[in-house]
C-alpha cells in the first residue's frame, strides 16, 4: 500500500530510531525508494543521527574516578 | 520484596564480585550523560559516584539477567532530578508546534536554491564540530536532552526510555521528535556564528 510523503514524514521519528514494525517500516522504505526528496531527507537525517551518537557523547570516566568508585564499593558496611 | 532486602549474595565478596561484573562497564555511558546533564567535570563525578554508591546500597533490588545498564540509568536520572535539578527546574513554555521538520535541511536547500550542489548536505554534515554537537545537546531543556540522549547516544528503546525516567512510550516520542528540531536549530546557528554557513536571503 502506497503512502503520501506526508505520512511518511510522520514517521521520521520512529523510522530513525527502529521503532517501527516491519511493515511500517517498508511502507516507508517503498516510498523512499520513488521519492527523491523524501529520500534526500530521511538520509540526511540518519547520518545527523550519527554524528549526534558519535560526537555527543566519545568521553570515558576519568581512570581515577573508576578506581575511587571501585574502592568505596569496596569499604561499604 | 522485603524477603529479599537482605539479598541474594551470601557474602559481601560475593555482591561485590556481582556488582562489578554487572555495573563497572557502564561507567564511561553514564559519565559522558553526567557531563552532558550537569555540564561540568566536577559535578558529573559527584553524579556517577552517587549513582554508583546507591546502585550498590540497592543491588538486592536488580533482578539478574535485567537490563542493568537501565537500572543504573534510573538511578542516575532520578538522583540528577532531586539533587541537581531542583533549583534550575523551569516551566517549559516552548512553542514547538509550529517548529518545521527538516529544519537543517531545509536551510541548507536555501542557500543553493537553483544551482543545488548535490553535496551540499554532506559537506556541512561533515563540518560540525565535536564541541558544537556537545553544547547543542547540553542546551536542550532537561526533559528533551535526557531523552535524546538516551535514544541517539545511549541506544535505549522507546520501552527502556520510558521505564528509566519514567513517563509514557508517547512521551518518549514527542520528546525526541521536539528535541531533534530544537538541536537542529541550535546546530544551524552555532554553524552561522563561525561563519560557516550563511543566512539565506528567502
Amino acid at each position: 500500500m502506497k503512502i503520501t510523503c506526508n505520512e511518511a514524514v510522520k514517521n521520521l521519528i520512529d523510522y530513525l530510531h527502529r521503532e517501527l514494525g516491519n511493515i511500517e517500516r517498508k511502507k516507508i522504505d517503498e516510498h523512499l525508494e520513488k521519492c527523491y526528496k523524501c529520500c534526500d531527507k530521511f538520509e540526511f537525517e540518519e547520518k545527523l543521527s550519527d554524528i549526534i551518537c558519535k560526537q555527543g557523547g566519545d568521553e570515558t570516566c576519568p581512570k581515577r574516578l573508576k578506581s575511587n568508585i571501585i574502592k568505596l564499593i569496596n569499604e561499604v558496611e | 520484596m522485603s524477603s529479599t532486602t537482605r539479598g541474594i549474595y551470601s557474602n559481601h565478596e560475593e555482591k561485590v564480585r556481582a556488582f562489578n561484573e554487572e555495573a563497572v562497564s557502564h561507567m564511561d555511558a553514564l559519565y559522558r550523560t553526567a557531563l552532558r546533564t550537569t555540564r561540568n567535570d566536577k559535578d558529573a563525578e559527584d553524579l556517577v559516584q552517587s549513582t554508583y554508591l546507591k546502585a550498590f546500597k540497592s543491588f538486592h533490588q536488580f533482578k539478574p539477567g535485567t537490563n542493568c545498564k537501565a537500572w543504573m540509568f534510573r538511578i542516575m536520572t532520578n538522583l540528577y532530578i532531586n539533587n541537581y535539578q531542583k533549583k534550575a527546574r523551569m516551566p517549559l513554555n516552548l512553542s514547538l508546534d509550529d517548529m518545521e521538520d527538516f529544519y537543517l535541511y531545509n536551510q541548507l536547500a536555501l542557500g543553493t536554491a537553483g544551482e543545488k550542489k548535490s553535496n551540499v548536505e554532506e559537506e556541512f554534515l561533515s563540518g560540525i564540530l565535536d564541541s558544537e554537537v556537545k553544547s547543542a545537546i547540553e542546551k536542550l531543556p532537561y526533559e528533551f536532552k535526557i531523552t535524546v540522549i538516551l535514544a541517539d547516544i545511549e541506544g535505549f528503546r522507546y520501552k527502556e526510555i520510558a521505564d528509566i525516567i519514567g513517563c509514557p512510550i508517547g512521551t518518549v516520542r514527542s520528546r525526541l521528535s521536539r528535541g531533534r528540531k530544537l538541536l537542529e536549530k541550535y546546530l544551524w546557528n552555532y554553524a552561522k556564528k563561525r561563519d560557516y554557513v550563511k543566512e539565506n536571503s528567502k
